[in-house]
């Protein structure tokens, strides 16, 4: 199961708000509906869902990559965790209207309402429409083209003035059988960019207490 | 001799032998008057009760005016245990979208939205025009190693975070972030003191649970009318959009002006309703004849024709004058009594009749015009237009009384009921005793009349029901003060020179009063001259060393983090660049567009500036004496606003008290020609104005606006009950004038008396004074005059017939 990890990539798209839905580009359009069409039938049934992923940072301002480890979570239909290991110890959990977030490895988690946090609100938004495999949803937000077919990569240019103030494109490469995505990237309009891997995924496992 | 005007008994005479003319004529004009009534254009908004000239007090009126709640709609939502700030949020938004055109050009729920990322961008460009002496202590205290090895820390945290996306060119041009020191000075642009945001919505209150919205309506706050259907439109979204644990409030000029306009119509209906069956009663009691309907319709006329009379001078004509004039114009039906009862009175000529009484009744009525005249010089245009109401309605009814009801009024004997009254029968009590009674009277009303206290609250003068109150209190608990601050008008001849004296101001209230309190522009848009003292400053400041200096602690402590050379390369270039002034263009491109109109008003030739602060009597005081860094400015508050009505209504009161006393005395010297006469005749307006005074005084009840027409209105009733009471002692004839004086001050209780069951303070205050010097001033008239008159006090009085 693991291609349901598709929806790891919506935790990648940089939030904002939408514009309007693009017209529809009919060359393409079959082509883009089969593979979606493949994902929405890919994420179907996933109810937990577990990974470590490993992020790499380009950017310009800092003379090496930064590397940096974590571990995602995810339970159906509205919960969230995003937790960042190494190097500074870091995160957030959601629970349907609640969240909460943290600083350190002991920092104390400061609670609050989703709504407060519309970054994290947006960000949580995209992952439970890539869940439900809202592409209807996530067009709003982005144009979506796919760029290659075996294995499948997507990439997103973002329709929002805002977004694409500093945003360029995501690219999402999958696994060549479609199973699960293997690397997000974010480009940014400098040129920096972030990768992200993922790894040692756990579809429909047992949840470890207390975590959101 | 008897003094007597042929006049009237020769127009009698005349009309005696064409009595369908009369008839015919006076009717066409009630008709005219009664039709005309029906295109009345009446205005219910409270405009005509505000000053419209050059005075103080309407500048000051005009400057609250511009006060940037003055004219909005404040709404709280109050959750209740259950519900979450989330709630509150959705729930304002929908009452918000809700809120639409006609009844709502606009409506907030929080400041203008800016994006961040353009907001920042500004507050960088713009903060060296913005830089105080104190900011820049604060900037050399951050070029520190440790501060600097701490900001790299953040930095290279949030960089390789998710916020990293989005703020990496901020943290480059502003590794210090400098640009908080510019946005600290948006708070003082916030008009509501007590509010945090969230969510781009005001919340507040203890644990969130208040949020608030802000509406602007193009109803005026005078329009009451308007006000009643703007208040329902909401009631009804409110219900139709707000959950039940949602508590909603409101406040705003419209409530007032709604309430007062909902209590007077009520008062008017419950006062008009009562005093007519008290006149009713008492025309049965003291008439007991069907002619006295006649007498009944004089005031009914006069009202008529008065309405039609202001209508054909003031194009609009205010509901209050004609309620107010309705009840005023209770005083109209003495005249017809006079006439009834000396006709009725004996069975003699009535031509004869008419001459003898015509004086007094001509003189009564001439004193009431003049007295009402005097309001003719008041700021405000309602008085004035209540006193050509009321003169026209005077004149009205004298001209029906003494020359249409003679003819409708059967003379004869035996007409009028039998009086069971010993005073009425003439029986007297001694005169010592009556005098002695009198002067103790005088004496006791003479120390609580000296404790009377000017009302000067504008507040007490309308209704404001108890639920609006606690409205306003939870408000003001939740919000702060919002509606009720000073305001400080900075002036100049263009936008500049009001920003430069804006700039004196801040500076001004910033040594005195925590700068938490001040909502200015002066620290985000200072005046040129301010903003050229301020880049100086800054440029200053970033010399070689200082900057070389912290580009040396930033490449230092960001090799150390693993930042490249080059990092902070645009924060560098960004100090090197010279900085481009301010000017309003740039605060209407970041969405701050609306905020600057509500804060700088240009007129023609005038430009000003505003800046808020609390309404204390300590910050008011800080603007008693001349300062040189308070040129061009002008303070408007509640208290002050309050203060300078007082002293205006102290000076109105005593100029209109005066007038009015000057031109009685001038016609009642006319009239009797003998100062000993005069004073007689006065005697009832004394008595009258000192027993209003002390029971107001006694049991602290506030001598407010109103009162100056109520004061008026007893100098010019008094007056009438002395002159009838003077004529008939000093000219011998009898006219069943104490019986007249006697009834007439009856309808006038019932007319007032009436009144002070009102629940609208004005309607109250006004049936009250007035209740309290017609009761004091008809036993004066009766009993007091007989006792004090002596009959070699007019050469003229007739021998043997003198007194009674």
């Amino acid at each position: 199961m693991k291609k349901t990890l598709l929806i790891l990539v919506a935790m990648f798209l940089p939030h904002g708000t939408f514009g309007n839905a693009l017209p529809a580009e009919n060359a393409t359009d079959s082509k883009k509906a089969l593979i979606f069409s493949r994902i929405s039938r890919a994420t179907s049934g996933v109810k937990t869902l577990a990974s470590d992923f490993l992020e790499e940072k380009h950017v310009a301002m800092l003379q090496e990559p930064v590397f940096s480890r974590g571990r995602f979570y995810f339970e159906n239909p509205d919960r969230l965790r995003w937790e960042r290991i190494e190097p500074t110890p870091s995160g957030f959990a959601i629970q349907g209207n609640k969240a909460k977030r943290w600083r350190g490895q002991h920092g104390e988690p400061k609670v609050f309402e989703l709504h407060e946090a519309p970054g994290i609100k947006s960000f949580a938004d995209q992952v439970f429409a890539w869940v439900r495999a809202d592409f209807e949803w996530l067009e709003r937000g982005y144009r979506i083209r796919v760029v290659q077919e075996d294995p499948v990569v997507l990439k997103l240019v973002p329709l929002s003035s805002s977004e694409k103030n500093y945003l360029n494109h995501l690219r999402i490469v999958f696994a060549s059988d479609l199973s699960h995505v293997r690397i997000v990237e974010i480009h940014e309009r400098d040129g920096d960019f972030t990768r992200l891997r993922f790894m040692n995924i756990v579809v429909n496992g047992p949840r470890p207490k207390d975590l959101f | 001799m008897a003094s007597r005007l042929f006049c009237f008994s020769c127009l009698y005479d005349f009309f005696s032998r064409r009595r369908f003319l009369l008839f015919a004529a006076f009717l066409t004009i009630l008709l005219v008057s009664v039709a005309a009534l029906r295109e009345l254009d009446i205005h219910q908004d409270i405009q005509s009760m505000l000053p419209d000239d050059q005075s103080e007090v309407a500048e000051d009126f005009r400057l609250l005016q511009h006060a940037p709640f003055a004219r909005k709609i404040i709404i709280n939502l109050k959750g209740g245990p259950a519900a979450t700030s989330r709630d509150l949020i959705e729930t304002a938004d929908r009452l918000a979208g809700a809120m639409t055109p006609p009844f709502f050009s606009r409506t907030l729920s929080g400041p203008p939205v800016i994006p961040k990322r353009e907001l920042f961008s500004w507050l960088i460009r713009a903060l060296p025009n913005l830089v105080t002496v104190q900011d820049m202590e604060k900037v050399g205290a951050g070029i520190h190693p440790e501060r600097v090895g701490r900001q790299l820390r953040d930095i290279f945290r949030r960089i390789i975070s998710l916020e990293g996306l989005a703020s990496k060119e901020l943290m480059r041009k502003d590794p210090l972030e400098l640009h908080h020191m510019a946005l600290e000075k948006l708070r003082f642009l916030s008009p509501v003191q007590k509010a945090r945001l969230k969510n781009d919505h005001f919340l507040g209150g203890p644990k969130g649970k208040n949020i608030l919205l802000m509406a602007d309506t193009p109803i005026e706050i005078t329009d009451s009318r308007g006000s009643i259907e703007l208040l329902k439109h909401f009631q009804d979204l409110a219900r139709a959009t707000v959950p039940h644990h949602i508590k909603v409030s409101l406040i705003s000029g419209h409530q007032y002006a709604a309430a007062n306009a909902e209590a007077v119509q009520r008062d008017l209906f419950i006062v008009l309703g009562l005093s007519f069956l008290a006149i009713l009663a008492i025309f049965l009691l003291h008439l007991r004849s069907w002619r006295a309907l006649f007498v009944f319709m004089v005031p009914l006329s006069a009202v008529s024709i008065a309405a039609v009379g202001v209508s054909l001078i003031y194009t609009r004509v205010s509901a209050i004058t004609i309620g107010f004039g309705s009840v005023l114009l209770g005083i109209s039906v003495d005249f017809a009594l006079h006439v009834y009862y000396a006709l009725r009175h004996r069975a003699r000529n009535p031509a004869l009749v008419m001459a003898e009484v015509s004086r007094p009744v001509l003189f009564g009525g001439l004193t009431s015009m003049a007295a009402f005249g005097v309001l003719l010089f008041s700021s405000l245009p309602g008085q004035r237009q209540l006193a050509v109401f009321s003169m026209v309605g005077i004149g009205a009814s004298l001209l029906i009384s003494l020359v249409a009801l003679p003819h409708l009024i059967r003379p004869g004997p035996g007409s009028l009921p039998p009086v069971r009254s010993r005073f009425l029968q003439g029986a007297r009590l001694p005169r010592k005793w009556v005098l002695c009674g009198w002067l103790l009277f005088l004496g006791l009303c003479a120390w609580p009349a000296t404790c009377i206290r000017f009302d000067t609250d504008l507040r007490s003068l309308s209704l404001v029901p108890a639920e609006l109150r606690h409205g306003e209190e939870e408000i003001r608990k939740t919000w702060g003060d919002v509606r009720g601050r000073a305001v400080i008008f900075a002036q100049g001849p263009n936008l500049q020179s009001a920003l430069e004296a804006n700039d004196r101001l801040f500076a001004y209230l910033s040594q005195r009063i925590p700068q938490r309190q001040i909502t200015s522009l002066a620290p985000i848009f200072p005046s040129a001259l301010t903003q050229k003292i301020n880049s100086k400053r800054w440029t200053g400041f970033w010399q070689r060393e200082k900057k070389e200096r912290l580009r040396t602690l930033l490449a230092e402590g960001g090799k150390e983090q693993g930042f490249s050379p080059d990092a902070f390369a645009p924060f560098f270039a960004y100090l090197s660049r010279p900085p481009s002034p301010i000017v309003s263009a740039d605060l209407r491109a970041l969405g701050l567009g609306e905020l600057l109109d509500s804060m700088v008003i240009e007129n023609e030739d005038q430009v000003l500036v505003l800046t808020l602060v609390p309404d204390t009597p300590e910050i008011v005081a800080l603007f008693d004496h001349p300062h040189v860094m308070l040129q061009g400015v002008c303070l408007v508050s509640q208290t002050r606003f309050g203060e300078i009505v007082g002293k205006a209504m102290v000076h109105d009161f005593l100029h209109f008290v005066l007038r009015a006393s000057l031109v009685v005395l001038c016609l009642l010297g006319l009239l009797f020609r003998r100062p000993g006469k005069v004073l007689y005749a006065l005697v009832p307006v004394a008595t009258g104005l000192a027993f209003m005074f002390a029971v107001m005084g006694l049991f602290g009840i506030g001598f407010n606006l109103f009162n100056i027409v109520a004061a008026i209105l007893i100098i010019g009733l008094g007056v009438d009950y002395g002159i009838f009471t003077v004529c008939k002692l000093s000219e011998g004839y009898d006219h069943a004038t104490d019986r007249a004086i006697f009834v007439s001050g009856l309808t006038t209780l019932a007319g007032f008396g009436a009144l002070v069951l009102a629940r609208h303070p004005a309607l109250h205050s006004i049936g009250l004074s007035v209740s309290l010097g017609v009761c004091a001033a008809i036993p004066s008239a009766l009993l007091v005059i007989p006792a004090l008159y002596q009959p070699n006090a007019g050469r003229n009085a007739p021998m043997g017939k003198s007194r009674r």
